[in-house]
């Protein structure tokens, strides 16, 4: 019963945000960087929650998804489904190597390494104007067909917000899986997984892997929705916030990434705060949130759930 | 120069120094099939540094390793693979996992063993989260150990439960040479009781154990052979009664500086 909660209500939130933004242009992009912060900490959510390894390379990720759409459908003209699955491919090729060059790296040196990795991406972005436009990146991307099915902005969106939730469905059945234990252990206690005979190091990479599958998708929808990308759509500052989602959300299930991205939105971009209040606002937030409530907005809403059941049980007999 | 076809683990000429300390010095020892053989020695004698550098935990700076005639190298998970487990002095448990979830890791192991089974096990995970006989086989070996209320973090459990977990999670392993190291500190009397049984299961069923203990009377009565080790090297090696009435046994271990009862005291 209990694991019918996060998507039966991950899907009325879901349709409530898609019903609330329909029409309106402004609440359209706001839903669809909602979609696409989801899609980045979920893809950090399993590497970094799950398996404690804090690679800040996302950025890169989230933007090869988005330059392949935007170079595929512009210079090649390919449909957005093949460019999907490229840019999802080379991804995930980018973080099993970097994932593989800093694998005897954890905590502050892979952070501090990964980062660099990011910087020079998004300088390389720059530089090399005839794959991604320079400073100006790729714009105009048109929406094109599949097959004969036409895609509409709206269409591209509700299918992001679906894929946000088919994700956190999805993870949080991985995270008691098999995988998921072995990966949640092999944090703590590395020694004792390789000695079961897991080897820690391949474990770790294929979850760095199908994290930066996940942030490719979002930064490709993110670019086909918006008609563009450049260097500055998805910049390491993004990443940081993304490291925050989780923790702010929940850690214990995917869907506090989910509501963490979601407060992120709200707090930086929908409510209008002078300056960089929102930033401040947001920092202050996540800091009274894990000094009060280390299981984030969510743990605290279940631990509270099941004090208020144990409380009327108690009282009925 | 090919052991007998009974040997199920054999390590020649093992050494392994830390800086200037020598903490294993050419150090030979067989251990058969249904064959339980006792590890013992003073605090500082090299028992623990023994059980890693033969499961790989720590790389040997010398010697050779065969499991079953076969060359036994790499790292630790490859041996795990080809049939080794063992367990920690200072038990290494997910505080933050459950009971469950710490034994799932030993069923979980024989699936994710290669990169390509990991990848698979990411789909299956992601379809069908946690598979009810997978569960089953960890609750079963729980259960044989004798732990209850198996949804409790780790965190929650003594030092003995927490021995008895570690015990269920290379026993789901399925091992064909286990490594015990101390198991028996901090347990209770059920849980000697467990673990001797393990023991005892695992000779038994023709495969083989090393037992490190401090508590040579218990060593005793549960090995076939005991090995004492000093100061790195085997000091004497036959059977328990042969070890207990040794000399050796008697100037190299009783007469040490920590008393036998007192070193459990210290850990708990
Ligand atoms: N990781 C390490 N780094 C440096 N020295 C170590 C390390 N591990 C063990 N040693 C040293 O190697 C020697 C052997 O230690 P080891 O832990 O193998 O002994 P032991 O027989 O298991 O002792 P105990 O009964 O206390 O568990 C000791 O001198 C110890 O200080
Ligand atoms: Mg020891």
């Amino acid at each position: 019963m209990r694991g019918l909660v996060g998507p039966v209500v991950g899907a009325l939130a879901c349709g409530a945000v898609l019903a609330w933004s329909a029409g309106s242009g402004y609440a359209e992009g706001l839903v669809a960087l909602g979609a696409t912060y989801s899609l980045l900490a979920l893809g950090m959510w399993v590497p970094f929650v799950l398996g404690g390894s804090l690679s800040m390379a996302y950025s890169v990720y989230l933007a090869v998804g988005g330059y392949v759409v935007g170079f595929g459908i512009l210079e090649l003209g390919w449909p957005l489904l093949p460019c999907l699955l490229v840019g999802i491919v080379i991804a995930v090729l980018v973080a099993v190597a970097l994932g593989a060059a800093t694998r005897r790296l954890s905590g502050f040196y892979l952070a501090a390494v990964t980062l660099l990795a990011a910087a020079a991406f998004e300088a390389w972005l720059l530089d090399a104007t005839g794959l991604t436009g320079g400073s100006t990146g790729l714009r105009g991307i048109p929406l094109t067909a599949i097959g004969s099915l036409e895609i509409t902005r709206w269409g591209l969106l509700v299918t992001a917000v679906v894929l946000t939730w088919v994700v956190a469905v999805l993870f949080d059945r991985l995270r008691s899986s098999n995988f998921g234990v072995a990966l949640r252990a092999q944090r703590h206690v590395p020694a004792a997984v390789q000695a079961s005979g897991i080897g820690t190091q391949a474990l770790s990479l294929v979850g760095q892997g199908l994290g930066a599958a996940v942030a490719a998708l979002g930064g490709a929808f993110f670019a086909a929705i918006n008609s563009g990308v450049g260097p500055e759509t998805f910049t390491p500052n993004l990443v940081f916030l993304a490291i925050f989602m989780p923790l702010i959300g929940g850690v214990r299930t995917a869907w506090g990434a989910v509501l963490g991205a979601a407060l992120v939105v709200v707090l930086t971009v929908y409510v209008h705060l002078p300056g960089d209040a929102g930033s401040l606002v947001l920092s202050l937030a996540a800091l009274v949130i894990l000094l009060l409530w280390p299981n984030g907005l969510l743990g605290q809403l279940r631990a509270g759930v099941d004090r208020l059941s144990n409380t009327l049980r108690g009282g009925a007999s | 120069m090919n052991p007998p076809a009974d040997v199920l683990l054999a390590a020649a000429d093992l050494t392994k120094s830390y800086g200037g300390v020598q903490a294993v010095r050419g150090v030979n020892l067989e251990v058969r099939s249904g064959e339980v053989v006792g590890l013992v020695g003073p605090n500082g004698a090299g028992k623990t540094t023994l059980v890693d550098i033969i499961t790989g935990t720590q790389s040997a700076d010398g010697g050779r390793l065969t499991l079953a005639g076969r060359r036994l190298n790499g790292s630790a998970a490859r041996r795990a693979r080809a049939g080794l487990g063992r367990t920690f002095q200072h038990p290494l448990l997910a505080l933050d996992l459950t009971v469950t979830e710490n034994i799932l890791v030993g069923v979980a192991a024989r699936k994710l063993g290669t990169p390509w089974g990991m990848v698979a096990a990411v789909f299956d995970g992601m379809v069908r989260g946690v598979v009810a006989a997978d569960v089953h086989r960890a609750v079963a070996a729980a259960h044989v150990m004798g732990l209850e209320r198996l949804d409790r973090p780790c965190a929650d459990l003594t030092l003995g439960e927490q021995r008895l977990v570690e015990v269920a999670r290379v026993l789901v392993q399925e091992p064909r040479v286990v490594l015990f190291d101390e198991p028996f500190a901090g347990a209770d009397a059920n849980g000697v009781a467990g673990i001797s049984a393990v023991v005892e299961k695992v000779r038994d069923e023709g495969r083989g154990a090393i037992l490190v203990d401090h508590n040579v009377d218990l060593v005793s009565s549960l090995a076939d052979r005991v090995v004492v080790l000093d100061q790195g090297s085997v000091g004497f090696s036959g059977t328990p009664d042969e070890c207990l009435a040794s000399e050796e046994m008697q100037r190299i271990y009783f007469v040490g500086e920590v008393s036998r009862e007192g070193v459990y005291e210290q850990r708990g």
